[in-house]
């Protein structure tokens, strides 16, 4: 052993060798943990993608109400129209009718309360205001778009059925039309925090300007605050819709956030179509709906 | 020093050693040029793949402007994508190269396969990045233009 260590010979190899595998190691190991920085950090984009998936859901948001309030004298065969403005029909995804109204009459007295239609013809809502207080709350009428005019208002006629013809009052406590409307809501059904990138609008029915059956509205493009464009886990975002398409610099449909936190995508659906709204996440995720504007 | 300088015993053997240390030297740079060159070049290129991630965020099959098709696509990963080719049905579309910066969005538009779409099929898509990462999916041509 003592001559073995006394021995020159061979040292500068060995220590060549040692030398050359420290400077193989630094650069094997400075590749491989380059590359294991690199697959951690897209380890956890993919984490947090799955973690962050989205739905997409057209809902029906309720309206504002203006309710009326009234004493009205009715004579036989007579009747009294009352309007409620709803707005762009095309975005009223429901009608909710409520009434609270007695007849001050005979027992045997009562008013029909009908509604017209967009062509102003009367249709019968099967409710009949007596003498004793009718009271409807949020009766649901299917098809809401057949009883909006070309003003945007919904008339609810009450006609005096009565035998008599002396003239006896009507006293509505309440009366209201909410009509509902379409908008979206994204939901982040996750536990890692979302952020919206784009809002896809695909017309699935063919459009005479076929250039506009696909369009988006872009976040950044629109100036929205990260703020407002983030889901948190778990949590929803409403996005409405516009009665009017507006297009932002790029041509693709402008988004507002006024006040903040209020998004709205300026696009107006044209009647009658099918749209596929669709979200994207700045993680890559999307989500669809689609629904039927006929 | 007179004396020493002038003894001649040994030189060639310093002068070997010296040119030993400097062809050493000179290798080893080389070597390191090269190696440092070979792992930029991995970790730009190659290496990089497994930071890309493309997102297909829209396909439009266009029935009214002869059968073109747009696709929107969207990089979400770490690194600068460059998509170099696609496919449909595994057939080669002609296509410009695309760079899509970190975060972006881009859109190609490309003609149909044979000139037109077939309402209600299902054509497998692929692109192939530069640095050979691969993003695929399926896409069935709707009934009307959508």
């Amino acid at each position: 052993m003592k001559k073995l260590l006394r021995s020159r010979s061979g040292t500068a190899e060995i220590v060549g060798t040692v030398l050359f595998l420290v400077i193989l190691f630094f650069f094997f190991s400075n590749v491989f943990l380059w590359y294991n920085q690199a697959s951690r950090e897209i380890d956890q984009v993919i984490a947090d993608k799955t973690n962050s998936a989205l739905r997409i859901e057209a809902v029906a948001l309720p309206g504002n109400v203006t309710p009326v309030s009234t004493r009205v004298a009715m004579g036989q065969g007579g009747y009294e129209d009352f309007p409620f403005y709803t707005g762009n029909s095309t975005l009223i995804a429901d009608i909710r009718f409520s009434i609270y109204a007695n007849f001050i009459g005979s027992s045997n007295d009562s008013c029909f309360v009908q509604i017209l239609d967009h062509n102003h013809i009367p249709v019968d809502t099967g409710l009949r205001v007596m003498n004793g207080p009718l009271t409807v709350s949020n009766m649901t009428l299917s098809y809401p778009r057949s009883y909006i005019d070309g003003d945007g208002n919904v008339t609810i006629r009450i006609v005096d059925a009565s035998s008599q013809p002396d003239f006896l009052t009507l006293n509505i406590s309440y009366m209201a039309i909410c009509a509902d409307r379409v908008a979206l809501e994204v939901t982040n059904l996750g536990g890692t925090d979302a952020t919206l990138s784009r809002i896809w609008i695909v017309n699935a029915t063919q459009t005479v300007d076929g250039q506009t059956d696909h369009v988006y509205a872009d976040m950044d493009e629109s100036g929205i605050a990260s703020s407002d464009r983030l889901i948190a886990g778990g949590s929803t975002r409403t996005i409405m819709l516009s009665d009017q398409t507006t297009l932002a610099a790029d041509s693709s449909i402008l988004m507002t956030d006024f006040p903040a936190g209020n998004l709205t995508v300026n696009y107006a659906p044209p009647l009658g179509q099918m749209v596929t709204f669709r979200a994207l996440s700045t993680l890559g995720n999307t989500a669809a709906c689609t629904y039927d504007f006929s | 020093m007179k004396k020493l300088s002038r003894n001649r015993k040994a030189v060639s053997n310093v002068i070997g050693t010296i040119l030993m240390i400097l062809v050493v030297a000179i290798g080893m740079s080389i070597a390191f040029g090269y190696f440092v060159n070979f792992v930029k070049d991995y970790q730009a290129g190659r290496g990089s793949s497994v930071m890309e991630l493309v997102s297909i965020e829209d396909v439009w099959f266009r029935f009214n402007t002869g059968g073109n098709l747009t696709v929107w696509l969207y990089n979400y990963g770490k690194v600068d994508v460059t998509v170099s080719a696609f496919y449909i049905n595994g057939q080669s579309i002609d296509f410009n190269s695309l760079t899509i910066p970190i975060g972006e969005h881009m859109n190609t538009t490309v003609q149909a396969i044979n000139g037109e779409w077939n309402p209600g099929a299902t054509y497998h898509f692929k692109f192939v990045t530069e640095r050979g990462s691969v993003f695929e999916s399926d896409y069935t041509v709707p009934n009307a233009s959508g």
